[in-house]
């Protein structure tokens, strides 16, 4: 068993987009998951390494992202840029996140660092805040992000790219 | 653009109406009764313990989005020939709609399942494990798996919390699936597959048609 996990947007908007074609029965495009195009990594490989952690923990940000990008994604699709509904999508997403070891971590958006926000805004900024004050278990942030796992390294924050759960399924 | 005695070319009448009819109902439709099938070959009708109904097997209609209906009805009052087809097809969906509740209604009211799973929870918690259900509450949790059963459900993913006791005890809960009823939603199910491969047939033609007569492309550019 894996420790818990801090999810960021990219390897969780992957993996239920991948859900949402899925249940549908529609066949999945790999190619349009930053999962595979990044890091050559599929989201049943992101599933599989969820699967082995105690727990998923979420900050609400990632929500607000994760719709933006199904908006975008969706709309695309569908060939058109706006009006299509996401209802289908929050519905299979809250079904999934039901069924997960998940977990929310909520912080006050005031109380988190400034230059944190300045630099990658207040996702991110909530994510190194949730890591550091998981304090000893040291809970790793999973994210498709380089720029954040760099700033993660240097604050001493544990963070891993979505290329490194490749190792942790098959060593 | 000019054509050859110069006079400015025409578009044909009503060749936009036939774009719309084409790009957001034919095609989007047609790819829907393919996704359709892809479940129905697994037997999985999508059914969901808390709307009591199947997610995405649905009446044609609802199978596009909902800017696009009018654009349904519209096809049909332009192209009435492709009606019976169409209705044929949603009166097999209805008839799998009973099936399943029937199938549901045999499943959950008279508890027949809960037994059984009950006492595989306490099986499993007992070998310490944590509770499978995670945030489905533990009085719905018989819900969930009667839900996996009717969806014939044979590995879930492996993030789901309920995996390992789904596979662990799948055979026990799938062997529900032999009672009557579940004969009846086969037969629904095997019956709309072959309807939805004939109509996605009588749609392919129906647009092969119309992009021949009013000269536009199957799909946008």
């Amino acid at each position: 068993m894996i420790p818990r996990v801090i999810l960021d947007t990219g390897p969780l908007f992957d993996l239920l987009l991948s859900r949402f074609w899925g249940e549908q029965g529609r066949p999945i495009d790999e190619n349009r998951l930053a999962c595979r195009k990044q890091f050559n990594v599929s989201p049943e490989q992101i599933s599989r390494f969820l699967g082995l952690c105690r727990g998923i923990l979420f900050v609400p940000g990632v929500f607000v992202e994760v719709g933006r990008l199904a908006r975008d994604e969706l709309g695309r699709s569908a060939g058109q840029s706006r009006g299509m509904s996401l209802t289908p999508f929050w519905r299979i997403a809250i079904r999934e996140l039901q069924q997960m070891n998940a977990d929310e971590r909520w912080a006050r958006f005031l109380s988190l660092d400034q230059t944190l926000i300045e630099e990658f805004g207040p996702t991110d900024a909530a994510l190194i805040r949730c890591a550091e004050e998981m304090g000893e278990e040291r809970v790793e942030i999973l994210t498709h992000d380089e720029a954040l796992r760099g700033r993660c390294l240097r604050l001493h924050v544990s963070c891993i790219l979505t290329s490194e759960i490749l190792e942790r399924l098959y060593r | 653009m000019p054509t050859k005695d110069n006079a400015p070319r025409r578009r044909r009448k009503g060749s936009e109406r036939v774009k719309a009819w084409i790009y957001s109902v034919l095609n989007p439709l047609m790819e829907a009764l393919r996704a359709e099938n892809t479940l129905l070959s697994k037997e999985n009708i999508t059914w969901r313990y808390r709307t009591g109904e199947p997610e995405f097997i649905l009446l044609a209609r609802n199978l596009l989005q909902p800017s696009a209906q009018p654009n349904y009805d519209d096809l049909l009052r332009g192209r009435p020939d492709l009606k019976p087809a169409l209705d044929g097809r949603d009166e097999k969906v209805r008839a799998l709609f009973q099936a399943a509740h029937d199938c549901w209604k045999h499943l959950t009211q008279y508890n027949l399942l809960r037994p059984i799973v009950e006492q595989r929870l306490k099986q499993w918690t007992k070998e310490g494990n944590p509770y499978p259900g995670r945030a489905v509450p533990e009085e719905e949790f018989r819900l969930l798996i009667a839900e996996h059963l009717i969806n014939n459900v044979e590995e879930l993913p492996y993030h789901y919390a309920n995996r390992d006791f789904w596979s662990r005890f799948r055979q026990n809960f799938l062997a529900y699936r032999f009672a009557p009823p579940f004969s009846q939603l086969e037969k629904s199910i095997a019956e709309l597959k072959k309807s939805n491969e004939g109509l996605i047939g009588t749609l392919d033609q129906a647009r092969s048609h119309l992009c021949e007569e009013y000269d536009i492309p199957a799909a946008p550019i």
